[in-house]
């Protein structure tokens, strides 16, 4: 298969393109992945930028957008060179984070008996953005690794900073920021599902009993959302009758529908149980002796799905081995990437990627790969004759999430936005995560789709700042230019290098040859600031203009 | 947590600045009623439990219940309370004759990121929009249509309606400019006019690319993306006036919290506004255990409301009247607490809950919907209020047809299956 050929050029350093055939899902002819009836793919340079900013989080170069717009087939190689950047890694984290929502930021947790954290408060903040990013970094380094998805479930280690090495017990490989680590309290050896971040997000009550764990590994791990179906006691006898909640929950047909298979699940969590959950040692520390409480309080022995397991590293292989692990990658992915929610109508496409996913022993790089070549990947623009509903269903423009805005600006212009040393656009206590749409896992769940007034706020002021940022760096002898190289501040709207300088920024920020009018409106956007503002504040504005163009905040 | 407060010496400035007096323009003309009606969402996080209020009438030793608690009769009202919760009965007293009461309300769920969005859009589709949004989106062209101030919020096909607020004054300063200036890094803004012209030129643009897109997602997406750049200019006029934080002292009760909506709804900037009240201290009603707090939390509860209760009742609406004349005010919770307490002293998730409205378009005194044995909501006539076996099995889709026909837009259209409470809603 096509996307096979990724491995054979994902290890080159300088991307060479024109891998044979066309990878452009409207010319594809790739069995089970048609062309899309309902809208037109996006042009090679579109594409491009669209592949890097979700795979690396900045913009594709000039040299490449040109690359491409000569020969469209380069998309490709540039495509598989990404699969291999040191970005990528970060990037899936962001990713994964909007659908994990582990990065809550606040854990129902007490802090002071934490030596380091009661010694500087200021630590809190950052131990608690590193505990919602465990699970999510063993994810992304799986992924990157080219390892099975199946050892998200089975690896005997998970990823730990510096900070959490220092408050868990937790052994980490040696090396400045995230590494492989593991916990020194004999837990087993289960991926994700043996890291203190993912139950310190989703926590349990006594009377819970694990239940609710159990929901989030099935909506994440298998896509089976037990949360979102609906009850309704009223319709239960038993329960409407007065009957104890849990014998109801047991013997009840109605509970059963759901019970029969969390709670089997539920047990074998026990090792992870906290007498009080206000105690560090309790929360923290994984408790053996405490395993086989599950099949006690729960009344049932430990299973998955019918099939008995003992222990969490049992319980992490009969995952693996379920055929809804491998389609929930798949959708999973798919879902990140396409910007929207897999549907029934994309049942033919998801087969596709899922058997090539399988075939491919469930590596996340080829999948990534082969997600870029559908034609929902690359919709650009509704087809004139398609209907309307097929045509709303698929997003053409795709907010960028903020914290890639975030990224991208920062590659463009240097310019990194902080707040005590915060990135502000992925944060809430003191930054704009929320206000700029993003997912904060809690109150927030999903990314904002579409254009709003506290977004546009925050695009502002984060494109002003680069912008001057740009201006004191390129044109007032700041540092060495690197965008504004074409011009200084004595150029006048007349010389051509202007209007070269402003091409080259419409090219390079927004991926499209600016149109004629397009070219006179940003002379006369320069021309009216200069004459009022000077030219320095002239530049600020086309930069600032440019990155708030619709262009540039969508992909 | 700080909250953002509009200081009202501002938006009384901000009355003069010719940009809001030509968005206001319109405004002042309207007649009060429903298309004029706005709506203040105070949403307890956690989960309350209704037997401490809401079920007077509660005949069954099944269930637990608040052994101070007493059925006592107030401004048309009878209601549980203690004198634990004094605030209980002084406001029903002051204000029980504009409040009206939903019980037995089922939300079909029993976690609570699930009965959140059922609570607040009536189902489970993530694709759905809030009751707030809703409204707002549908009613007025406000400059800021949905205020959330804190607490939970979901939209997805308008998104566009949508004005958060931040914890710590994040809007304050992004409308101030001040946001890059209190970064790490420090950086400047445009000026006005050079804001405007940059905003001429992307107004330019989009248009050029509503032509290119002429159907589908991104027509949609660029008309959002068009109006909130009209928006924009009008936003910004609240910028030269924002008071950061909360009090002095670092806090600020759930009253002080809302005084942003407030100032809001006063200068017909909003149509919408949510706040969270996460009861006494802030521990949210969550109580697993120590069922006892939820009395504390009812009283921190109600003593906010009257205070909210009193600042919408002094202050002037656009319309003409007090802002209680044009302001509804909807209180509720995500779910109710189980019938029994569990082995920790505490109550479990339950999916029977209820709700208050109170204020503009309310029928004051009306009492909707009850409680069977077994905590469970009892069918009730939507007309009468009354609970009857033939009656209808309220959901959270009855409250949101209730809200959507007291904002004066069509249920049928934007809640299909769900027919208004009409025993609420004021003739």
């Amino acid at each position: 298969m096509r996307t096979g050929l990724l491995f054979l050029v994902a290890v080159a350093c300088v991307p060479e393109p024109g891998l044979p055939g066309s990878r452009n899902a409207a010319d594809s002819g790739r069995p089970g992945i048609t062309p899309s009836t309902a809208t037109e793919p996006l042009s090679a340079p579109r594409l491009l930028r669209r592949i890097s900013l979700d795979l690396r989080g900045v913009l594709p170069s000039p040299e490449a957008l040109d690359r491409v717009e000569a020969d469209p087939e380069a998309v490709w190689s540039y495509r598989d060179a990404w699969l291999s950047d040191p970005l990528l890694e970060a990037r899936l984290v962001q990713l994964l984070a909007e659908r994990w929502h582990t990065r809550v930021d606040q854990f129902l947790v007490q802090y002071l008996d934490y030596q380091a954290l009661a010694d500087d408060p200021r630590q809190l903040i950052r131990f608690e953005r590193s505990v919602g990013e465990e699970p999510l970094r063993l994810l992304a380094r799986i992924a990157v690794s080219d390892r099975p998805w199946t050892d998200v479930v089975t690896t005997d280690h998970t990823m730990a900073d510096a900070r959490l090495a220092s408050i868990w017990p937790l052994e980490k490989e040696d090396g400045d920021g995230w590494q492989v680590a593991r916990y020194t309290d004999g837990r087993p050896a289960a991926g994700v599902l043996s890291t203190n971040g993912l139950w310190w997000r989703y926590y349990t009550t006594r009377s819970n009993a694990n239940r609710a764990r159990v929901a989030a590994l099935s909506r994440l791990l298998v896509c089976e959302d037990y949360a979102a179906r609906t009850i309704t006691f009223a319709e239960d006898d038993a329960l409407a009758a007065g009957e104890g909640l849990e014998d109801a929950l047991r013997q009840s047909p109605y509970c059963q529908g759901c019970h029969a298979a969390l709670d089997p699940v539920a047990a074998t969590l026990y090792g992870f149980w906290s007498a009080n959950e206000y105690q560090t040692d309790e929360i923290d520390t994984y408790h053996p002796a405490r395993e086989p409480l599950g099949a006690d309080v729960l009344g049932v022995e430990p299973a998955w799905f019918g099939d008995p397991v003992a222990g969490l590293q049992e319980l992490g292989e009969h995952i693996s081995a379920d055929p809804r692990f491998s389609s929930c990658g798949v959708e999973t992915f798919a879902s990140l990437l396409w910007r929207r929610d897999v549907t029934s109508s994309d049942r033919d496409e998801l087969s596709t990627l899922q058997a090539a996913f399988e075939e491919g022993g469930m590596r996340v790089l080829p999948l990534l790969a082969a997600i870029t070549e559908t034609s929902t990947y690359q919709a650009g623009r509704a087809r004139s004759d398609a209907g309307e509903a097929a045509a709303t269903r698929e997003p053409v423009l795709r907010s960028v999430p903020p914290y890639t805005l975030h990224t991208a600006i920062q590659d463009l212009t240097g310019f990194r936005w902080t707040m005590d040393g915060l990135d502000a656009l992925d944060d809430d206590l003191l930054g704009y995560r929320n206000l700029a749409g993003g997912v904060d896992g809690r109150a927030v769940t999903r990314p904002q789709s579409g254009p709003g007034t506290t977004r546009a706020l925050v695009v502002q002021r984060l494109a002003e700042a680069a912008a001057w940022h740009v201006v004191a760096r390129d044109l007032e002898g700041g540092g060495t230019p690197e965008l504004l190289t074409g011009v200084d501040l004595e150029t006048t709207a007349t010389d051509p290098a202007l209007t070269s300088q402003l091409d080259a920024l419409h090219w390079h920020l927004l991926a499209e040859r600016p149109t004629e009018e397009t070219r006179q409106a940003l002379i006369g956007l320069w021309s009216a600031v200069e004459a009022s503002e000077g030219p320095a504040t002239a530049w600020a504005a086309v930069l600032t203009a440019l990155l708030r163009h619709p262009l540039f905040e969508s992909a | 947590m700080r909250p953002v407060h509009i200081s009202r010496r501002g938006l009384c400035r901000l009355l003069g600045g010719a940009a809001l007096a030509h968005a206001l323009g319109s405004r002042t003309a309207r007649a009060t009623g429903a298309d004029a009606r706005r709506f203040l969402f105070v949403f307890a996080n956690g989960g309350w439990d209704p037997t401490f209020l809401f079920t007077p009438d509660l005949d069954d030793p099944g269930v637990w219940t608040d052994p101070d608690g007493q059925v006592e009769e107030a401004g048309g009202h009878r209601f549980v309370t203690s004198s634990q919760r004094p605030a209980v009965r002084a406001f029903f007293e002051k204000w029980g004759p504009q409040v009206a009461l939903l019980n037995g309300i089922e939300v079909r769920s029993v976690t609570h990121e699930a009965c959140r969005r059922i609570a607040l859009t009536g189902g489970t589709d993530p694709l759905a929009d809030d009751w707030p949004a809703l409204i707002a989106a549908n009613r007025g062209d406000d400059i800021l249509p949905d205020l959330v101030l804190s607490g939970p919020a979901f939209t997805a096909r308008h998104t566009g309606v949508v004005t958060r607020a931040g914890p710590d004054g994040q809007l304050s300063r992004l409308l101030q400019g001040t946001a890059v200036q209190d970064g790490d890094l420090q950086a400047a803004t445009l000026s006005p006019q050079a804001t405007a012209a940059v905003e001429a030129f992307l107004g330019q643009e989009t248009e050029r690319l509503q032509a290119r897109h002429a159907h589908g997602q991104a027509t949609t997406w660029l008309d959002d993306h068009a109006a909130t750049l009209q928006n924009l200019d009008r936003v910004r006029v609240l910028g030269q006036d924002l008071v950061l934080g909360g009090r002095a002292d670092g806090w600020a009760d759930v009253r002080d919290r809302v005084q942003p909506a407030v100032d809001a709804f006063a200068q017909g900037l909003s149509r919408a506004a949510v706040v969270e009240h996460l009861g006494e201290w802030d521990v949210g009603w969550d109580t697993h255990s120590g069922i006892r707090r939820q009395s504390d939390h009812f009283q921190t509860l109600f003593h906010d409301l009257d205070g909210i209760m009193e600042d919408l009742a002094r202050t002037p609406g656009p319309a003409g009247g007090t802002l209680l004349d044009e302001v509804t005010v909807v209180v509720m919770s995500e779910m109710g607490r189980a019938p029994g307490l569990n082995a920790v002293g505490g109550k479990d998730h339950w999916t029977f809950t209820s709700a208050m409205l109170m204020g503009a378009g309310v029928r004051g005194g009306a009492v909707a919907g009850g409680y069977g044995a077994g905590l469970v909501g009892a069918p009730t006539d939507l007309v009468t209020g009354r609970v009857d076996a033939a009656g209808t099995r309220l959901t959270s889709a009855h409250l949101g047809a209730t809200l959507i026909a007291l904002a004066g837009l069509d249920p049928s259209r934007l809640v299909p299956g769900a027919a208004p409470v009409s025993a609420l809603i004021s003739p």
